[in-house]
C-alpha cells in the first residue's frame, strides 16, 4: 500500500467495512422511460473497527448514520460492498450464521421511544435477548443478569423498574433499558446510535465510563454515532465525519478535533455551543440548500455549501486519502484543497 | 401592544405546581411538587435537571395533558390571567397546539407510521385553524417544511423513509403550525446535528424576537442553555433545586446540585481522562426519604438535610434555591 | 395508534372500559342473552321437547297467563323456544366467528408479516374469496352438505373471514413497521419469535375487536339460512322460528309474537355485537390527536389542590416567591 492512499487503521481489525453501498429505491411515476432513483444513504464507505477501539461516527441528520449501523447488523442488506466480522463476511452468512453474528455484535437504537414493545415490562425487554439466544435457562441466573445490565446502565435500584411498562419510565429511563438490552448479550462489537442522547451529564458519564470498562477489561469495540462532540473528545480513539452517505474525514480525536482538515468538520465544530453565557459567539451556520440524497451534487458533495470551494470541486470528486508525509498521527480527508494530487473520478 | 414601562408582559405564571402518577395498588409518586415559575413574553426559559426528575411531567401539565396515571394535585398554571386548571375541556382545546404548543419528547416517534408526514403536518393544521383552499394549505406545509430544512418535496413521504432527525425535524414544524405565542421544546435536537441544531435555534431565535414567542427549552445540553436561555430552572427529584437568571446560574450557583452538574459537563476545550459523574442515585419517587432530595448524594450534606426538607428561599429578588446552607448564610 | 393503549395492563382497560357507555350497554346486552342462553332450563317455562298434546286451540294462542308470548304453530310455547332458541343461534355465532377470525387472523398476519409472494397468494386468495357472493355460496354448500348444524358452522366459519384478513394485514403492516420489531431482529429473534411476541400481542385487540363483531354476523348469516330452510331440522334456532313462522301462516292468522321474538332476537345480539365492538374499537383506537397521553377532566385532583392551597395559606408567613429571574 502506498502510503498516500493509506488510511489511518488499527493493526487487528476487528469489524472490516469495504465499499459498502445502501441505495433505497424512491417510488416515482415513471414517465418516458426515466430512471429509477434513489437515495444514496451510504455511498461507498470503507472503515475497519480495531479490538478494543473506539470510533465514533458524526455528520449531519440525515447522512446515513443509522443506516450503516444496521447494514452492519444485516438489517438492511447492503446493495453492494462487504463487512466482515472477524475475517468472516456477512454476505456468506446463512440465517444460523446472522443469528451468531447477531449475538456478537449489538446495537443500541437510536429511538427509545420506539425500540420498546409497549406490551412488554422492562423485565422481559431486557431478558428477551437471553431467552432468544438460550443463554442463562435458569430463571434466577437470567433475572441476576437482566438486573445487572439494568443496574450496569444506571437504572438503579433496578427491581423497582423490572416490572414497569416503558410508558411509565422517563425518556432517558428508555434508552437506559435500550442500553440494557444491548450489553446484556455481552457483544463483542457495540454499535451504539445516538445511546445517551436523553441522559443528563451526569449518567451520561456513569455510562460512558462503564463502557470505558467494559473496553479496558472484556476488550469490547464500539462504534459510537452521536451529536455531542463533547463525549467524544473524552471518549473516543478515532473520528470519522460523515456528509451525504461518506465519510469526508477520519482521524485520531484530539488530531481531528484540534486539527480539522475538511471544512465540513471544521462548520461543524464551530457551532458546538459552549457552557458560558459570558462566552456567546456568533454562530457560524453553513449556507444553501439541504443536501439532497437523491440528487447528489456533481464533483465534491460538499462543494454547494463550502465556503472555500474553487472552480474544481464541482467536478472532481475527491477521495480518502491521508493528510501530511509523517504516519505518527494518522488522518485522512477527501477535499481538493488538502489532497492537491487527486484526481479527477473517471 | 405598547408597553410603556418597556417590561414584557407575563405570559404565563405556574404556581406550586404539584404533580403525582397514582398507580393502583402503590403509593403515589411524586413526580412534580410545588415549583413555581414565570413566563415572559419573548423569553427562553431553560429547564434542566437529571434525566427522570419531572421535566417532562412538569411541561406536560403546562398543557393540561398527562399520561393516564398523572393527576394534578395542587397549584396553579395562570396562562394570560386565566388558570388553564379550571378551564374547561373545549376551552382548554383552544389553548393547546393554537397558544401553547409542544414538541414532545421523542417526538419523532410520535407520527403515525402508514400515513404521510405531509398529510399529518397539514392535518394538525386543519385540526385547529379551518382551512379550505387546498392549494394554500399545500404551500404552507410546504413553507413548514423548509422552515425546519426538509425538502418540501419530501411532504409525500412516510416516516420511516425519514432519518431520525428528520422525523424529529418534522414534529417541529408541527410545533409550528399554528403560530403559537408560547413554545415547550422538550428535548428538541437530541436527533440532530449541531448545525442543524443551530439552524433550528435560530429559527426559534427568529421567531422568538419577530413574534414576542416565549419558549421553554427542556434539554441535558448546558452549552445551549448558555447560548439560548434567558433563565434558568434547575430540578433535582421533582422540585426545583435553583431558580434564576442564566448568568447566575453558571457563575454563582448556589445549590450544591447545580454545582455538581456543571462540573460534570464535558468541556471541549479541556478533554480530560475520565468524566465525572455525581455518585449515587435518585430518590425514589414513592417513598421519599424526609430531608432535601439531594441529601444522599450532596457533597456539602450536614444533619439537618436529613430530617427537613428546605423550602424555596431567595437569594437575591431574582434568584432562588433550595438549600438549607443559603438560609444559614 | 392504536397500540398504545395496549400499554396499560388489564385493570386500567377495564378502567377505560367502564366509562365507554357504548361497549358497557353493548356488553351487558350480550351477557344478558348469553346468560339466558346458558340457564335455558331454569329460565324456560316450558320444555321445548315436552310431549304435549295438542288441541286446536293451542295452534297460535294468543299470548297469555300459561304462555307468556303464545304458541307457534305446533302448539309449543313460543317464548321457550326463544330461550332455547338463542343457544342454537349464539353456539352459531361463536364458533362460526372463532373460525373465521382464525383463519382471517392467521392469512392477515402472515400475508402482512412475510409480504412478498406469501402476501400475493394470500391476499389474491382473499380477493377472490371476497368477490364470490358469500350467501349463494353458502347456499350451494349447505344444500350439498347435510344441514347439520355443525355444517353450517363450518360453512359460514370459512366464507366469512375476509375482511378480518384484510384488516388484520394492514395493522399486521403498521406494527411491522415500528422500530421494536427491528431491535427484536437485531437481537437475533426469528420470525416465529417475531409474530408470537411482537405482532401478536399488537394486532390482538383488533382481533378481539373483529371477534365481536364476526359473532354478529354470523348469527345473521345462519339466521338468513334457517329462513330460507337450510337451517338443521332437528334444532331450533331464531331462524328456523321465523321459518316456521312464515311458513305456516303466522302471518295470516296475525299471530305477530310468532315473528316478532325471533326477530327481536335477532336484532338484540346484533346491536349488542355492534355497540360492543364499535365501543372497544373506540377505546382501544382513540381518535383524539393526543393518543396515549389523556386529556380528561379528571386528571385534575380539585380536592387535593384546594388542600395544598389551604396548607400553604396557614403555613404561609412570609411572601412565596413570585418574582421572575427575568426581569431583573
Ligand atoms: N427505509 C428507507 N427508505 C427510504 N429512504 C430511507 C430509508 N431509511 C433511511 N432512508 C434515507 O436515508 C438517509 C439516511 O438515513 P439515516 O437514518 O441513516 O440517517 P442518520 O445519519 O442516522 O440521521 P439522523 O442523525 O437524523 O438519525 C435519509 O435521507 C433517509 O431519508
Ligand atoms: N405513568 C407513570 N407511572 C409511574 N411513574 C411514572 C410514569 N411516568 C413517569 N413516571 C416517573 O416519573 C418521573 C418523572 O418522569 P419525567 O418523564 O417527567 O422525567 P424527565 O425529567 O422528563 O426525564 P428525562 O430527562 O429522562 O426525559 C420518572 O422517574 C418516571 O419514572
Ligand atoms: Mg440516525
Ligand atoms: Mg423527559
Amino acid at each position: 500500500m502506498s502510503k498516500a492512499t493509506m488510511q489511518p487503521e488499527p493493526d487487528s481489525p476487528i469489524l472490516e467495512v469495504t465499499d459498502l453501498r445502501k441505495l433505497f429505491p424512491v417510488k416515482k411515476v415513471r414517465l418516458f422511460g426515466a430512471k429509477d432513483r434513489f437515495v444514496h444513504a451510504v455511498d461507498g464507505v470503507s472503515f475497519q473497527v480495531g479490538h478494543g477501539e473506539v470510533l465514533a461516527l458524526v455528520g449531519e441528520s440525515g447522512c446515513g448514520k443509522s443506516t450503516l449501523a444496521l447494514t452492519l447488523m444485516g438489517l438492511e442488506k447492503p446493495t453492494s460492498g462487504d463487512i466482515l466480522f472477524e475475517g468472516d463476511s456477512l454476505a456468506s452468512q446463512n440465517s444460523r450464521g446472522l443469528k451468531t453474528w447477531r449475538r456478537h455484535i449489538q446495537m443500541v437504537f437510536q429511538d427509545p421511544y420506539e425500540s420498546l414493545n409497549p406490551l412488554m415490562t422492562i423485565g422481559d425487554i431486557v431478558a428477551e435477548p437471553l431467552v432468544v439466544h438460550g443463554i442463562a435457562p435458569n430463571r434466577e441466573e437470567r433475572e441476576a443478569r437482566v438486573i445487572r445490565a439494568l443496574e450496569d446502565s444506571g437504572l438503579k435500584p433496578a427491581t423497582e423498574y423490572l416490572h414497569r411498562l416503558p410508558h411509565e419510565l422517563s425518556g432517558g429511563q428508555r434508552q437506559r433499558v435500550v442500553i440494557a438490552g444491548a450489553l446484556v448479550l455481552e457483544p463483542t462489537v457495540l454499535l451504539a446510535d445516538e445511546p445517551v442522547s436523553m441522559l443528563d451529564v451526569s449518567i451520561r458519564a456513569e455510562i460512558l465510563n462503564l463502557l470505558a470498562d467494559l473496553r479496558q477489561k472484556r476488550g469490547i469495540s464500539i462504534l459510537f454515532i452521536t451529536h455531542d462532540m463533547g463525549t467524544i473528545a473524552h471518549f473516543a480513539d478515532r473520528i470519522a465525519v460523515m456528509y451525504l452517505g461518506r465519510i469526508v474525514e477520519i482521524g485520531q480525536t484530539l488530531e481531528v478535533l484540534s486539527n480539522p482538515q475538511h471544512p465540513y468538520t471544521k462548520a461543524l465544530l464551530s457551532v458546538v455551543p459552549v457552557p458560558n453565557p459570558r462566552l456567546r459567539r456568533e454562530r457560524i451556520i453553513l449556507q444553501g440548500e439541504t443536501p439532497n440524497p437523491i440528487d447528489l451534487p456533481s464533483g465534491c458533495r460538499f462543494h454547494p455549501r463550502c465556503p472555500v470551494a474553487f472552480e474544481q470541486c464541482p467536478v472532481v470528486d475527491p477521495r480518502l486519502l491521508s493528510i501530511g508525509d509523517q504516519d505518527e498521527i494518522p488522518h485522512a480527508a477527501a477535499c481538493l484543497l488538502v489532497n492537491a494530487e487527486s484526481q479527477p473520478v473517471p | 401592544m405598547i408597553n410603556d414601562t418597556n417590561i414584557p408582559s407575563t405570559l404565563m405564571e405556574v404556581n406550586h405546581l404539584s404533580i403525582d402518577y397514582v398507580t393502583p395498588g402503590r403509593p403515589p409518586a411524586h413526580a412534580v411538587e410545588d415549583v413555581t415559575l414565570t413566563l415572559r413574553e419573548g423569553e427562553v426559559l431553560g429547564l434542566v435537571g437529571e434525566s427522570g426528575c419531572g421535566k417532562t411531567t412538569l411541561m406536560l401539565s403546562l398543557m393540561r395533558l398527562l399520561p393516564a396515571a398523572g393527576r394534578i394535585v395542587g397549584g396553579e398554571v395562570n396562562f394570560m390571567g386565566t388558570d388553564l386548571l379550571n378551564l374547561s375541556e373545549t376551552d382548554i382545546a383552544d389553548v393547546r397546539w393554537k397558544r401553547i404548543s409542544m414538541i414532545f419528547q421523542g417526538a419523532m416517534n410520535a407520527l403515525n407510521p402508514v400515513r404521510t408526514v405531509g398529510d399529518q403536518i397539514s392535518e394538525a393544521i386543519t385540526q385547529h385553524i379551518p382551512m379550505n383552499d387546498k392549494t394554500a394549505l399545500d404551500n404552507r406545509v410546504g413553507e413548514l417544511l423548509d422552515l425546519v430544512g426538509i425538502a418540501p418535496h419530501r411532504k409525500v413521504e412516510y416516516p420511516h423513509q425519514y432519518s431520525g432527525g428528520m422525523r424529529q425535524r418534522a414534529m417541529i414544524a408541527m410545533a409550528l403550525a399554528c403560530t403559537p405565542q408560547v413554545v415547550i421544546a422538550d428535548e428538541p435536537t437530541t436527533a440532530l446535528d449541531v448545525m442543524i441544531q443551530a439552524q433550528i435555534l435560530e429559527l426559534l431565535q427568529t421567531l422568538q424576537q419577530k413574534l414576542g414567542l416565549a419558549i421553554i427549552l427542556v434539554t441535558h445540553d448546558l452549552g445551549l442553555v448558555a447560548e439560548m436561555c434567558d433563565s434558568v430552572l434547575v430540578m433535582y427529584g421533582g422540585v426545583t433545586a435553583e431558580y434564576s437568571d442564566v448568568d447566575t446560574i453558571f457563575n454563582e450557583p448556589k445549590h450544591p446540585y447545580t454545582q455538581e452538574l456543571l462540573k460534570a459537563f464535558p468541556d471541549l476545550s479541556n478533554p480530560r481522562e475520565t468524566l465525572a459523574s455525581i455518585p449515587g442515585y435518585p430518590p425514589r419517587l414513592d417513598a421519599l426519604p424526609p430531608g432535601c432530595r439531594f441529601a444522599p448524594r450532596c457533597p456539602a450534606v450536614f444533619d439537618r438535610c436529613h430530617v427537613e426538607q428546605p423550602d424555596i428561599h431567595a437569594v437575591t429578588p431574582t434568584h432562588y434555591t433550595s438549600c438549607h446552607l443559603v438560609e444559614n448564610s | 395508534m392504536a397500540d398504545q393503549v395496549g400499554a396499560t395492563n388489564l385493570r386500567s382497560l377495564w378502567r377505560v372500559f367502564r366509562r365507554n357507555r357504548m361497549a358497557l350497554v353493548g356488553l351487558f346486552m350480550l351477557g344478558a342473552m348469553i346468560f339466558t342462553a346458558v340457564f335455558a332450563p331454569q329460565i324456560a317455562p316450558h320444555d321445548p321437547d315436552e310431549v304435549i298434546r295438542i288441541s286446536i286451540d293451542d295452534i297460535y294462542a294468543k299470548p297469555g297467563a300459561n304462555h307468556l308470548l303464545g304458541t307457534d304453530d305446533a302448539g309449543r310455547d313460543v317464548l321457550s323456544n326463544f330461550i332455547y332458541g338463542a343457544r342454537v343461534s349464539l353456539t352459531v355465532g361463536f364458533f362460526a366467528a372463532a373460525i373465521s377470525v382464525f383463519i382471517g387472523a392467521t392469512v392477515g398476519i402472515f400475508a402482512g408479516f412475510y409480504g412478498g409472494r406469501v402476501e400475493n397468494l394470500l391476499m389474491r386468495f382473499t380477493d377472490i374469496m371476497l368477490v364470490i357472493p358469500d350467501l349463494p355460496l353458502a347456499i350451494v354448500l349447505v344444500a350439498l352438505t347435510k344441514p347439520r348444524l355443525s355444517n353450517i358452522i363450518i360453512v359460514i366459519g370459512i366464507l366469512g373471514w375476509t375482511g378480518t384478513a384484510r384488516l388484520i394485514r394492514s395493522q399486521t403492516l403498521a406494527v411491522k413497521q415500528r422500530k421494536f420489531v427491528l431491535r427484536a431482529r437485531a437481537i437475533g429473534a426469528g420470525n416465529w419469535h417475531i409474530i408470537r411476541r411482537h405482532i401478536f400481542p399488537l394486532v390482538l385487540p383488533l382481533i378481539v375487536v373483529n371477534t365481536v363483531l364476526a359473532i354478529s354476523l354470523a348469527i345473521l348469516a345462519e339466521s338468513t339460512l334457517s329462513f330460507i330452510g337450510l337451517g338443521d331440522p332437528t334444532t331450533l334456532s331464531w331462524g328456523q322460528m321465523l321459518n316456521y313462522a312464515f311458513g305456516r301462516g303466522a302471518m295470516s292468522s296475525g299471530a305477530l309474537w310468532a315473528l316478532i321474538t325471533p326477530g327481536l332476537g335477532i336484532v338484540w345480539v346484533v346491536l349488542a355485537c355492534t355497540l360492543l365492538g364499535q365501543g372497544l374499537e373506540q377505546m382501544l383506537n382513540p381518535r383524539t390527536e393526543w393518543h396515549h397521553l389523556s386529556v380528561g377532566a379528571e386528571m385534575v385532583d380539585r380536592e387535593q389542590i384546594a388542600r395544598h392551597a389551604a396548607m400553604r395559606e396557614e403555613a404561609s408567613l412570609g411572601a412565596a416567591p413570585t418574582g421572575s429571574p427575568a426581569s431583573g
